[in-house]
């Protein structure tokens, strides 16, 4: 085995250690560090894919503002009492057999669809991923989808400013 | 630096910028610098279309508003032919002079309003020329929209006169009824032949089954006909006179109000593959010119004469379109613009002076205001056809035209319409500049920057008839002169009518009433205004509420029944039903999850999803380049 | 590189994230749980494109990154407006749906 793909396989653990670690952990916060270590590590798959701009996306908006996002909101919230970060599960075997047979039902689709097979044989595995070609795409082939993507990120900034703004006099629900 | 885009670009990007900044600056535009700011804007669109004009070249400008590569309508064009070039000359130079004029007239305006005055004034001159050099169909619906928005605002400028925001939402309304044939004319031919642009348009829609393309040029007719104010959607030009009058001189007489007569010349190619719709549009111009006509002699308020005379020369041009002279159309359009700016400033003048709007009111006003009197003199005789006012000329081509290639009955229907026209204009003149009775008030001559304008103005009207044969030269219409009798009957049928109006109402030969009680039913309905507006209102009380009735019994009964009966099972049903809601939202999941497992189930094993990225979506060679390839372009 | 073993890492992921949703009781770690699927899906976006040869998997999970911020931004709000009204962060007790 090359080193490479020892390298692969141990990149590919980790990140599912790291989501395991994200639904069991019983602290909230420590759930959101690994939350930021597994976005990480798919930064490097996404950099091994050639896909560098992604990867800068990846680890700027998610690990970076993401995260944060939501370690501020833990601990605005929380007021820091131990206590009550505490977290637990509600209906966890139910929601495991699900989740399992979604997971296992993905695997078998793909594991004998010929397509995937075909591709899994012989990826193009081109290194087109330079950010000129995926922004030339972007602004051409598929610039009304990026336009109304902006439209929807004006709206999620007022929505987010009217819902989480605090009125003076607040209406019980 | 004089190139076409170039030159194109500097006439219409100037107002957009003052409207922008204007518009969204607010200190500026409460400012007095906001007026001068749109007056600057507007003049150099004006020197850019004058070098247009002297130019003339041809040209065109076409840009993708989305650069995309999968829809057509995204591509904006503006072009440059003959009739764009003068189009942009006449609006510029207009839009020009009523802005310098409105200094005056609007001077007790305060500032705020003045700049939000001017602000819409901007936004009108930009759609304005945007419309005239649109290059397709798409984008010519979106500036005569705005246009017609910039009408809207600025008839309803004095917003806290009831009767001006009632008159601004009218116009909107009856003008909107005929853009929604305009709409769906359009998309129907879009439809049929998936292009918006005006060259392809050409090209593909005469390979259309005639009954088709009639439909569809019939409904974009229609959206002309409303916003040209065409019989019988008419009725929102006269209250539109609410406005201010140098809007009423620029939007409702030279500009906004003959779009329609342009967009019947500008897609005539079309047109003239559908015989029937032409000879609709002749009926509809040749009975809107004598219906306006007949309509302004009764009016007393004089903008609404003016507004009348307005729709009846529009009916001109609109018949003489359909008659297949668009030329001669496109000429009348040019001479009228001027003489009818010219007749509005005059009256905007009087107004401006003594403050009321009803003729009875003046008198003698030529002792007083001299300048006044002589400008609108020019404007009456060029209105009326008189040798060698510019509106002669055109007038003449009109109705020689009509005579020559057949159209008899539109023909006597013109030639009636221009005695009627010098009857109610001289009618006007003697009442409100000659009379005996003197004014109330104390009126005074205007300002000189009013006054300018006008003389301006006045001298256009008096010239703008003689370049005819070079300007049928540049507009590619092979004039031919018909030297015969005909070309005498317009000028004599017009010395007829004013020689009657000064009989009637300076000699007092015979009494108006008198004559009025002979022809006592047709006084009658023209005093109703045909009972246009009634018949609109009883329509809209009579069957829209009987409708609405009947609407509100079904529902009450027969839908309210149906409902009630069928909720109370439900209800009954869902109180069984209810245990299942648990009010956790994960447990609703569970059924997002199932759907998902389906779609999976279905997209993957039972109708399994063709591959096609390859083939359509995205072609790998057109696409991605190896990096290597870039830097070798980039060498 | 190979397809299969990330392609199953990402379902894996994916996987996880379903249930980290479905089972976790604070509303944020519903939140993170979301957060692991998106991140899920838009691997396996990249991988499929890397293996097809198109940049277009690389052009939609980029879109559904911005997707993402927007749906955490209005989510976190959602979470701080059921939290000051409600006085809970448990999704269990948010329940006024019960019927």
């Amino acid at each position: 085995m090359k080193a490479e793909t020892i390298a692969f396989f141990i990149l590919c653990l980790g990140l599912v250690a790291s989501s395991i670690a994200v639904v069991i952990s019983k602290h909230l916060l420590r759930s959101a560090i690994f939350l930021a270590l597994s976005l990480l590590l798919t930064a490097i798959f996404y950099i091994s894919f050639g896909a560098e701009l992604l990867a800068g996306v990846q680890i700027l908006l998610y690990a970076g503002g993401v995260i944060t996002l939501i370690v501020f909101v833990i601990l605005l919230t929380e007021r820091i009492e131990m206590k009550k970060l505490e977290e637990t599960h509600r209906g966890a075997i139910p929601a495991l057999l699900a989740s399992s047979l979604v997971f296992f039902i993905l695997v078998y689709f793909t594991w004998t669809s010929p397509k995937v097979q075909s591709l899994a044989k012989s990826p193009s595995s081109s290194t087109f991923g330079i950010s000129k070609t995926l922004s030339e795409n972007l602004f051409q082939e598929w610039v009304l989808p990026f336009e109304v993507l902006s439209l929807l990120l004006l709206a999620a900034i007022i929505g987010a400013l009217v819902l989480a703004r605090r009125e003076r006099k607040e209406k019980e629900i | 630096m004089f190139d076409p885009q170039t030159l194109l670009l500097s006439v219409l990007l100037p107002p957009f910028i003052s409207f922008a900044l204007n518009g969204l600056i607010p200190p500026l535009r409460k400012s007095k610098y906001a007026a001068a700011l749109a007056i600057f804007s507007v003049f150099i669109s004006t020197l850019a279309s004058l070098i247009l004009l002297i130019k003339r070249p041809g040209g065109e400008l076409i840009f993708e508003w989305i650069p995309a590569k999968l829809f057509s309508p995204f591509l904006f064009g503006f072009f440059l032919d003959p009739f764009s070039i003068v189009m942009f000359f006449i609006v510029s130079l207009v839009a020009l002079i009523v802005q310098v004029y409105s200094l005056g007239y609007m001077s007790e305006e305060n500032p705020s309003g003045l700049g939000r005055y001017y602000t819409f004034h901007s936004l009108f001159a930009f759609s304005m020329l945007g419309f005239v050099a649109s290059s397709s169909l798409l984008q010519i619906y979106i500036f005569w929209e705005l246009v017609g928005l910039c009408s809207y605002l600025l008839i309803g400028f004095w917003y806290y006169k009831p009767e001006a925001s009632r008159a601004a939402v009218k116009a909107f309304w009856v003008t909107r009824f005929g853009d929604v044939g305009f709409a769906i004319g359009m998309v129907i031919l879009w439809g049929a032949t998936g292009t918006f642009f005006l060259s392809e348009l050409f090209v593909k829609a005469p390979e259309l089954p005639t009954a088709y393309l009639s439909l569809c040029m019939l409904l974009i007719f229609f959206g002309a006909m409303g916003k040209s104010a065409q019989f019988p959607l008419h009725v929102w030009l006269p209250d539109a006179m609410e406005g201010p009058t140098p809007v009423s001189a620029l939007i409702h007489a030279a500009t906004m109000v003959v779009a329609g007569v342009y967009l019947v010349i500008r897609l005539f190619p079309l047109f003239q593959f559908t015989p029937e719709v032409l000879s609709f549009v002749i009926w509809i111009g040749s009975i809107t010119a004598l219906i306006g006509a007949a309509l302004a002699l009764i009016q007393e308020d004089i903008k609404r004469i003016l507004a009348y005379s307005t729709v009846s020369q529009i009916g001109y041009m609109m018949a003489v379109a359909g008659a297949g002279a668009k030329s001669i159309a496109f000429f009348h359009l040019f001479t009228h613009a001027f003489f009818k700016a010219l007749l509005f400033l005059a009256a905007g003048s009087i107004i401006h002076a003594i403050s009321t709007n009803n003729i009875w009111q003046m008198g003698r006003l030529s002792k007083r205001m001299p300048q006044t009197t002589i400008l609108f003199l020019i404007g009456a005789l060029a209105l009326s056809g008189i040798f060698p006012f510019s509106g002669h000329f055109s007038k003449d081509e009109i109705l020689v035209w009509m005579h020559v290639k057949g159209f008899r009955i539109h023909f006597f229907i013109l030639l009636f319409t221009a005695f009627l026209t010098a009857l109610y204009m001289f009618r006007t003149f003697f009442i409100v500049f000659m009379g005996d009775k003197e004014a109330k008030q104390h009126p005074h001559e205007s300002p000189w920057v009013m006054t300018l304008p006008m003389w301006i103005l006045g001298l256009l009207a008096l010239i703008a008839g003689f370049p005819k044969e070079s300007l049928f030269k540049f507009l590619g219409h092979d004039s031919e002169s018909y030297h015969s009798y005909i070309a005498y009957l317009p000028l004599s049928v017009s010395i007829l009518g004013i020689m009657t109006a000064w009989s009637i109402y300076q000699m007092k030969l015979f009494k108006p009433s008198n004559v009025a009680e002979a022809l006592s039913p047709i006084t009658s309905a023209l005093e109703k205004k045909l009972w246009l507006d009634d018949i609109y209102e009883w329509f809209y009380r009579g069957i829209l509420d009987g409708l609405a009735y009947l609407c509100g019994w079904f529902d009450r009964y027969i839908v309210d029944g149906i409902v009630n009966a069928t909720s109370w099972y439900i209800k009954q049903a869902s109180s069984q039903l209810r245990e299942i809601q648990t009010g956790r939202i994960q447990d609703y999941l569970y059924g997002i999850i199932a759907a998902l497992l389906l779609l999976i189930w279905l997209s993957l094993g039972v109708f399994p999803v063709k591959d096609r990225i390859n083939e359509e979506i995205v072609k790998p060679k057109d696409h991605i380049q190896a990096p290597s390839q870039y830097l070798e372009g980039e060498k | 590189m190979s397809l299969y073993p990330t392609l199953w890492a990402a379902f894996l992921m994916f996987s996880l994230g379903l249930f980290g949703v479905l089972s976790r009781r604070h509303l944020v770690a519903i939140i993170m749980g979301i957060e692991l699927m998106f991140n899920a899906s838009n691997l396996a976006l990249v991988t499929i494109g890397w293996a097809y040869g198109v940049i277009t998997g690389q052009i939609i999970a980029l879109f559904a990154i911005a997707i993402t911020v927007s749906e955490v931004a209005v989510g976190l709000a959602l979470f701080l407006l059921v939290e000051r009204v409600r006085k809970t962060v448990y999704a269990d007790e948010t329940n006024l749906m019960k019927g």
